[in-house]
């Protein structure tokens, strides 16, 4: 990992693939996580897309929500890992269908998957990703 | 003449034939003194008009010569007395008279006397009859020889009864009149039962006197006998009948009873003894309700009998719950109707009882049942109701968390862009703090019936129940419960959240409660043991959590009530079911007590006990001598 802290503009931002269809949210994490200067976010609003924009982005990491209309993130996911450019990138899966129980503080872990509930705060959502890429080393 | 008028007599003499027609000789002269000197025809024609032989008057000829009366020969048996007019001595004539009308007095007396005798020996419909001491008819009444079939009234003269019946009647009947003969003694209206040769038979109700001459010495026998066979056959139907109606009311499947105007009992069948649990027939015969039922009940059924005596309308069909005294309660279908003597007095009441005890219980279970299925539906529309709110909270929690994620993050962007500002920056925390309250309610929506955090620490079960009894103690105390603790000195801890598991006790401890309304007796043991096999009535996914050999803590907590049908058994983890009827209890306790066993890696099953009525719940749960974070 070449970024050591958040505070060197200089390093090369970390690639983020952010794939949710609420435009809205996917705009404010966008603005949000570059504006730290760490990240640089794509976004993908139509989940059908994913694989492509992944495949011409290459994400260090992936946010994927879990309930989208055309293919939902499971779905994508499973297509996700199944790519070659795709298939080693980390996926935290960010959705509003869970309860507090299960997400504790926010950010969690089941069955092997990392998971983000709505809403976050950016700093949540910077430290998961962070974490998350630090396991990877 | 002259004289004797003086002395006794009144004399009225008629000289003048033609005047005799207007004088009234029957009824107002005791005699008629006759002078045969006037014209023979004459004579006779006074002679036949004072009378024939049953005159009252007695008739006395005044005669001069024999030649006088050698004309008169015919009319002799009818005069009382010839008088020689020339011949009498001083005083003769009024001693003449008064014998002959005392002589013709008794003739006459004599001659009605037989008369009444042939009369009654002639008309009486009864059998009469005179024997000697040999026992042959010496006169028989007219009506015994028709009887007989003796068409000449002498022809039965000089019989025997051997003669008439044969000897199976002949024989005590001879018997019979010798003791009369013998004792003097008579028989008075005994039933007789006579054979006749050609084989009729024939019952009489005979009475037998002595016969005694007039110096009172027994000569033979008188009887009158009174043809009875319609009578005896009448009796013999009735005794028929009376032995029918027995057999059917003793041998009946019904209870049949009979009871006077004061509700005392007449008759009552076996079967009606038994559903007054009384031991016989002769135990309640006389007595009343009271003697075999609850007052409030003898006294209801009581009350309505003299209703029905007094108004005289039957009960079609009357169900009545029989509490007896010393034997279980019944159910009786009763139809019951007056009972009226010759002249239409009601003297009691007539009526008869089914047992229904086992129909009603069928009728009871099945409104029971009713009562389950509609509680059953009740729960169902609830449980529905809330699937419908847990889809509902899901569907808004999405709905609301993303455009709470976008405002969420939209104020920390904002926040950071106008750092410098701390009024705008006031406004953005004060919106975080809403975002924040949103996001809370729609996690309190999405939780509310999930457990809160839980803590685990190692902890005797012991310890926990006696608590949790502490500040139950007054509720078993109010219910009536007797409390049985054989709770283990030693042991083991299990890891626990004390909270948590203190609701499991406590709603089993509840549950315990509300089977026993009448109280009871409530067990609670614990103890160590090794686990030897998964045992049949392991069902709980959990249970792959112990291994044979892995040392566990067992609670029993058992209740005497009434235990659990097969099917309630299999439902009472579900959530929203309940044995309890509705309001009364959630349906959740057993569900959110097993959930809770669960979270501790436990099992919880529930069996009727084997020895005694009443649920056993154990519990199990791994020590902590087991690596606790160890993944099942």
């Amino acid at each position: 990992m070449k970024v050591k802290t958040a505070n060197t503009p200089k390093i090369e931002p970390c690639r983020v693939l952010l794939i949710d269809d609420e435009a809205s949210f996917t705009r404010m994490v966008k603005l949000n996580l570059e504006a730290s200067g760490k990240y640089a976010v794509r976004v993908v609003n139509e989940s059908l897309m994913a694989q492509q924009v992944a495949n011409e982005f290459k994400p260090e990491i992936i946010l994927l929500d879990v309930v989208m209309p055309e293919a939902d993130g499971g779905d994508v996911a499973v297509q996700l890992r199944q790519h070659p450019i795709t298939q080693d990138t980390p996926i935290i899966f960010v959705s509003a269908m869970v309860s507090r129980k299960e997400s504790g503080s926010g950010f969690y872990e089941s069955g092997g998957e990392h998971f983000l509930a709505k809403p976050v705060s950016t700093e949540l959502l910077s430290s998961s990703i962070d974490s998350v890429l630090a396991k990877r080393v | 003449m002259s004289k004797a008028e003086d002395e006794l007599y009144e004399l009225l003499s008629i000289e003048n034939l033609d005047n005799l027609e207007q004088v009234d000789i029957k009824h107002s002269y005791h005699a008629v003194l006759l002078d045969m000197r006037i014209e023979t025809s004459q004579a006779l024609q006074i002679i036949k008009s004072v009378g024939a032989i049953n005159r009252p008057v007695a008739l006395l000829c005044l005669y001069q010569n024999h030649a006088q009366l050698q004309q008169l020969q015919e009319i002799i048996p009818l005069v009382d007395d010839f008088l020689l007019t020339d011949s009498m001595a001083e005083g003769e004539l009024t001693t003449r008279i008064s014998n002959a009308i005392r002589r013709h007095h008794k003739e006459a007396q004599l001659l009605s006397e037989q008369n009444l005798l042939r009369q009654l020996l002639e008309n009486l419909p009864d059998a009469i009859y005179f024997k000697n001491k040999q026992g042959r008819f010496l006169k028989v009444s007219e009506t015994m020889n028709q009887i007989y079939g003796f068409s000449n009234p002498q022809e039965i003269i000089g019989k025997t009864d051997f003669d008439l019946f044969t000897p199976e009647h002949a024989q005590p009947a001879y018997d019979d009149e010798q003791s009369i003969i013998e004792t003097g003694k008579p028989i008075i209206g005994k039933i007789e039962k006579e054979t006749m040769h050609d084989g009729q038979i024939r019952y009489v109700s005979t009475t037998k006197i002595p016969l005694r001459d007039t110096h009172n010495q027994i000569i033979g026998t008188m009887g009158m006998s009174r043809l009875v066979t319609e009578l005896i056959e009448v009796q013999d139907q009735l005794e028929r009948e009376g032995r029918l109606l027995k057999t059917i009311i003793d041998y009946a499947l019904a209870g049949i009873f009979v009871k006077d105007r004061k509700g005392c009992y007449l008759i009552a069948n076996q079967r009606h003894v038994h559903f007054l649990g009384a031991s016989s027939i002769d135990t309640v015969i006389g007595k009343t309700l009271f003697d075999f039922l609850e007052q409030k009940e003898a006294e209801e059924i009581n009350t309505n009998d003299m209703a029905i005596m007094e108004t005289g309308e039957g009960i079609e069909y009357r169900i009545d719950h029989q509490e007896r005294k010393n034997t279980p309660d019944l159910w009786l279908l009763t139809s019951k109707v007056p009972f009226y003597d010759k002249t239409g007095n009601c003297i009691g009441l007539v009526g008869i009882s089914q047992d229904i005890t086992s129909q009603k219980e069928i009728e009871f279970r099945l409104k029971s049942v009713i009562e389950t299925l509609e509680t059953t539906q009740i729960q169902l529309i609830e449980a529905e109701k809330l699937k419908t709110v847990g889809r509902l909270a899901a569907g808004i929690a999405h709905e609301v968390k993303n455009p709470l994620a976008v405002v969420t993050l939209g104020i920390d962007f904002l926040k950071k862009q106008q750092a410098d500002s701390k009024e705008i920056i006031e406004v953005l925390n004060d919106m975080q703090i809403a975002a924040n309250k949103a996001n809370h309610v729609i996690f309190e929506l999405l939780d509310y019936s999930s457990p809160h955090e839980i803590s685990m620490v190692p902890k005797s079960i012991n310890e926990i129940i006696e608590h949790v009894l502490t500040f139950m103690r007054h509720n078993f105390n109010e219910a009536q419960i007797e409390l049985q603790l054989e709770l283990s000195a030693n042991l083991a801890a299990v890891l626990v959240d004390t909270k948590k598991m203190e609701q499991v006790f406590i709603n089993l401890f509840l549950n315990a409660i509300s089977v026993m309304p009448k109280g009871g007796k409530l067990t609670v043991s614990s103890h160590n043991e090794t686990m030897q096999q998964a045992g049949s009535n392991v069902s709980s996914q959990t249970t792959e959590c112990f291994r044979i050999g892995e040392q566990i803590v067992v609670i029993e907590v058992k209740d005497t009530g009434i235990g659990l049908s097969t099917a309630a058994l299999e439902k009472v983890f579900d959530p929203f079911y309940s044995s309890k009827s509705t309001g009364k209890g959630t349906g959740l306790g057993l569900f959110v007590t097993r959930n809770i066993v669960d979270l501790h890696r436990g099992l919880i099953t529930l069996a009727n006990r084997k020895s005694a009525l009443g649920v056993c719940a154990r519990l199990i749960f791994p020590t902590t001598s087991k690596n606790e974070s160890e993944d099942c």
